[in-house]
């Protein structure tokens, strides 16, 4: 079930009356049916899926604390947790891998034997990708090592558990959860709040604009140059591919967005899962923006316990370059994705670098520290923007020859065309096309807010009630009129189902 | 005490609250009608007719549901004059018998209806427009949503018509104008049209030269023109002519609906120029169907195409404004026969028509009624019968064999060519720009001195 299809707007009001008119100690249970409901609106035999990698961690987490609490001796104790997760981590990723690597394996295996002349060659298999299998079982694999690692007790109530991992609305795009924040607000019976109703419909309401008037609108343009790479050259490329980075975010943290507003209205607060990524000032800046929540996975889960940067510049380094190759391949099998994260690992490695030369310099010649100034911000920004915009070439693309092919036709540049209208002819009729750049400052002037640490909503509901009527419902038209659904339009879902 | 205060404090929260939402609710409903009014393209035709219909609500007994051939073909008020009940004519252009089946529940819930006259016209029965989840079927049923009055009937009607995918644009009309958006032209010309007083007294018709249209107060459609060129574009006529599943099954609903409810009910089919329906080779599949079903819940079936001329002779141009739609004379004779049919028993009027329309061509004397086109299908274009750029002309006789055909064209500005000899061969291509007059001869094989002959324009 797609937030942004009427399906979603019938499901979530039922959900929510029944929710609190139901006794509070059975309400998870209901949240446990719809969210299961939820997921089986995509593929009813997937959800099997989802209940088994539900029940293996359960069970790990059970024996791992009851190790833990146990009273056998320490190297018992270390061998039996290891045993554990080794087997949670087993089960879970051999399900990814099966179902979401086995085809791009046997792709490269079947590439190099072909190189190499050898005959060796495997056919590849049907298998439809899950919808949201990256999420949840990341997310349940974060939960068995929070165990294994004492953090965290484990859930005894198994509904309880299966409920944190299946929460409908985080369950197929994040953000991806902790334990010890989701599992800990699910384990406590919710009362109906006003405040978080009218809260979380302002924020669903926000992301329902991100998605299908900026991201979805925005795809068009994207989409009429990336399908047809070999027709539109230079800066039409260049426009396509800073369209795109708006699109993603859009996107996603339109997804996001409903996520949350969805979660809140609940009485449940998910992770802020983007913080104005595109004011960033470095790219390692833009990544403790965007998709916090698996940023900070890889970052407790792979970064730290490769070594992190306690164990010396180089070895960091190449823990930086294994995470951020490990979270391209996360987001997609192809080479691709994979150059995607290698690249943002790179210009980090290059950012460490650089920085380490310029404050030697810095120090040598300037007595003092210099003040930071808003012109400085803004060309960090830039550059951040277009090293940013650079990686999601690849990420777009889909393949590396197609990648690079697009690289190739941005050495044709035609500047004129950024004026003389034909940007109007990527399939956005000149009227839309002006509404979309209107919401992209608006975008912008909300992040700005954001970036500087204003809560916008906070803001947004302090104001008159008539000035609130006035803008909730300017939001509502605008996306009645110029969101993309309906027959005339090919809603496209959101772009990270597909991980 | 403490406990009533807190109950009166938050009772008051609550109420305010409420009215709050309440209050957004009718603001949003507010602009959108405001909007409807700025971007709405009216069907004028269903637009009257519902609002005609709740002015006469409850004094209805007989309605007449179908498409558009039955707003022409059928005058209320000439029924209501000779059998003094009062008949309402609630056909629109193109109804499904999804929506004659939810325009039959609601006439019967704010009426004591007596009857039913349900027309079963092909084209939204069949392969196309008979498949009720496409887009074409849903639109067309929006004209008969837009303008009834908000009830649990409409709910359920909005419900059944749209899937999904098409709520929004089912519930807020303006969004399908959306392309409209900042086209001023369109703003100022439905203004224009709304501004109009015919428009706000639900008056509908225009006067020509010599002729007269215009939509009466209980659903008639008349038109005093005459039809004068036989000639028919008859676009994606598909092999097979029977029923979709959707509309028998709403058939059927309409037939359970009427027996439980004890409305008499009558299928029928309205004439139509004969030239239409022989376009439609394999029109008698359909009316198979239809007749099996007919037969299953005893109820009449009447097929006005295959009435024979010696009791209804209405196979003549004079009585047609176009090959689909009767004109004023034609819907009074039609109105007079139909009378004339509801004072007998279904089987005293089974003499007047024929069993098929195989039968009644071949009853009647060989000749040509006129001529059909459409664009080369893709085998066609595939086999080099024709270019993307022609259209595929088809003469419409009532042989197959025993004809043979001489046809010259004359195209506008230059001379009249002859493009075939007498030969059995019915179908020749005309350049999409061309226009022109094509006369046709045509004899019995072998009968070298009688010949007939009739001019089409095209």
């Amino acid at each position: 079930m797609l937030f942004n299809s009427i399906d979603f707007l019938i499901f979530f009001p039922v959900v929510v009356i029944l929710y609190f008119l139901i006794p509070k100690k059975y309400r998870y249970v209901w949240l446990l049916a719809a969210s299961y409901y939820f997921y089986m609106k995509w593929e009813v035999k997937y959800v099997l899926l989802l209940l088994f990698s539900t029940a293996v961690t359960y069970l790990c987490g059970i024996l791992t604390d009851k190790i833990n609490r146990g009273e056998l001796p320490e190297e018992k104790k270390i061998w039996g947790k290891k045993l554990c997760i080794i087997g949670s981590l087993f089960l879970n990723l051999g399900v990814l891998g099966y179902f979401k690597y086995l085809n791009f394996l046997i792709d490269s295996w079947n590439k190099v034997m072909a190189h190499f002349q050898a005959g060796a060659s495997f056919s590849t298999m049907e298998i439809l990708l899950p919808v949201g299998i990256s999420f949840y079982i990341f997310q349940a694999i974060g939960y068995t090592i929070d165990i294994y690692r004492g953090d965290v007790y484990a859930e005894r109530n198994f509904l309880k558990y299966a409920l944190f991992v299946s929460f409908f609305p985080q369950l197929v795009a994040g953000p991806i959860e902790r334990s010890k924040n989701l599992l800990k607000q699910l384990g406590t019976p919710k009362t109906f709040s006003y405040e978080n109703l009218r809260r979380g419909l302002l924020l669903m309401l926000w992301g329902y604009f991100l998605k299908m008037v900026i991201a979805d609108r925005a795809a068009v343009i994207v989409d009429t140059v990336y399908e047809n790479s070999v027709f539109w050259s230079g800066m039409y490329v260049i426009a396509a591919t800073i369209f795109f980075a708006i699109q993603i975010y859009c996107d996603f943290s339109g997804y996001s967005t409903i996520a949350r507003g969805a979660a809140l209205v609940l009485g449940f607060e998910l992770t802020d899962n983007f913080r104005a990524p595109y004011y960033a000032v470095s790219v390692k800046d833009f990544w403790r923006r965007w998709h916090i929540s698996l940023t900070s996975w890889f970052r407790d889960y792979l970064y730290i316990p490769l070594g992190g940067n306690r164990k010396g510049e180089l070895r960091k380094e190449a823990n930086l370059l294994l995470v951020f190759s490990a979270s391209g391949l996360w987001h997609g099998a192809a080479v691709s994705y994979i150059l995607w994260g290698l690249l943002n690992g790179v210009y980090q490695v290059i950012g460490d670098f650089v920085r380490g030369v310029t404050d030697k310099v810095l120090k040598a010649h300037i007595a003092g520290e210099k003040q930071e100034v808003f012109s400085d911000r803004l060309l960090k920004r830039f550059v951040t923007f277009i090293l940013i915009d650079f990686a999601w070439l690849f990420f777009r693309a889909g393949s590396s020859v197609k990648a690079l092919q697009l690289i190739k036709g941005i050495r044709q540049m035609d500047w004129m065309i950024l004026i003389n209208g034909s940007l109007y002819n990527l399939g956005v009729p000149a009227e839309y096309f002006r509404v979309l750049l209107l919401s992209i400052v608006l975008l912008l002037w909300v992040d700005g807010k954001k970036d500087r640490g204003v809560d916008v909503a906070e803001r947004f509901l302090a104001q008159r009630w008539w000035f609130r009527v006035a803008a909730e419902l300017f939001l509502i038209f605008v996306i009645l009129l110029f969101g993309c659904y309906g027959e005339l339009y090919d809603t496209t879902q959101f772009i990270y189902f597909q991980f | 005490m403490i406990r009533h205060s807190l109950f009166t404090s938050s009772f008051r929260g609550l109420l305010k609250r409420l009215a709050g939402i309440g209050f957004i609710f009718i603001l949003f409903l507010t602009l959108s009608r405001g909007m409807n009014f700025l971007y709405l393209e009216d069907d004028e035709r269903a637009r009257i007719m519902w609002h005609n219909f709740y002015e006469q609500e409850e004094n209805i007994d007989y309605i007449c549901v179908g498409s558009s051939h039955v707003y022409s073909a059928v005058n209320p008020e000439l029924l209501d004059q000779r059998t003094g009940e009062i008949y309402y004519n609630m056909s629109t252009g193109g109804q499904g018998l999804k929506e004659s089946y939810h325009i039959i529940k609601e006439a019967s819930h704010r009426n004591r209806l007596k009857g039913v006259y349900l027309e079963l016209y092909f084209v939204p029965s069949i392969e196309g427009q008979g498949d009720y989840d496409e887009f074409g079927a849903i639109s067309n049923g929006w004209k008969n949503l837009d303008y009834r009055k908000f009830s649990i009937d409409k709910l359920d009607y909005f419900f059944d018509l749209n899937t999904p995918e098409y709520y929004i644009s089912g519930a807020l009309p303006f969004t399908r104008y959306r392309e409209h958006l900042f086209n001023v032209e369109w703003i100022y010309s439905m203004q224009k049209n709304k501004k109009r007083p015919e428009y706000r007294n639900y008056l509908y018709g225009w006067e020509s030269e010599n002729a007269r249209t215009e939509y009466t107060k209980k659903g008639y459609y008349y038109h005093t023109q005459e039809m004068g060129n036989a000639f028919l574009h008859a676009e994606g006529v598909p092999d097979d002519m029977r029923m979709t599943q959707d509309a028998e099954e709403y058939l059927r609903k309409i037939l359970e609906y009427c027996r439980k409810e004890g409305i008499e009910i009558t299928l029928f089919q309205a004439p139509v120029y004969k030239l239409e329906i022989m376009a439609y080779e394999n029109y008698d599949d359909y009316t198979a169907g239809i007749k099996a079903i007919a037969e299953e819940y005893g109820v009449p079936y009447y097929d006005f195409n295959l009435v024979k001329d010696e009791y209804f002779p209405i196979q003549n141009m004079k009585y047609f404004v176009d090959t689909g739609h009767l004109n004023a004379d034609g819907a009074e004779a039609f109105t007079n026969f139909l009378y004339e049919m509801t004072t007998k028993t279904p089987a005293q009027n089974e003499i007047l028509f024929h069993q098929s329309l195989k039968e009644k061509l071949l009853s009647e004397k060989a000749q040509v009624t006129g001529i059909y086109y459409h664009l080369g299908t893709a085998e066609e274009i595939e086999r080099g019968d024709l270019t993307a750029d022609m259209y595929r002309m088809t003469i419409a006789s009532n042989r197959t064999e025993e004809l043979e055909y001489q046809i010259y064209l004359t195209p506008d500005g230059s001379e009249t060519v002859m493009i075939q000899d007498f030969s059995e061969n019915k179908c020749f291509n005309i350049p999409m720009e061309e226009h022109g007059v094509c006369r046709i001869a045509w004899r019995e094989k072998g009968d070298m001195e009688n010949r007939m002959e009739m001019e089409v324009g095209y």
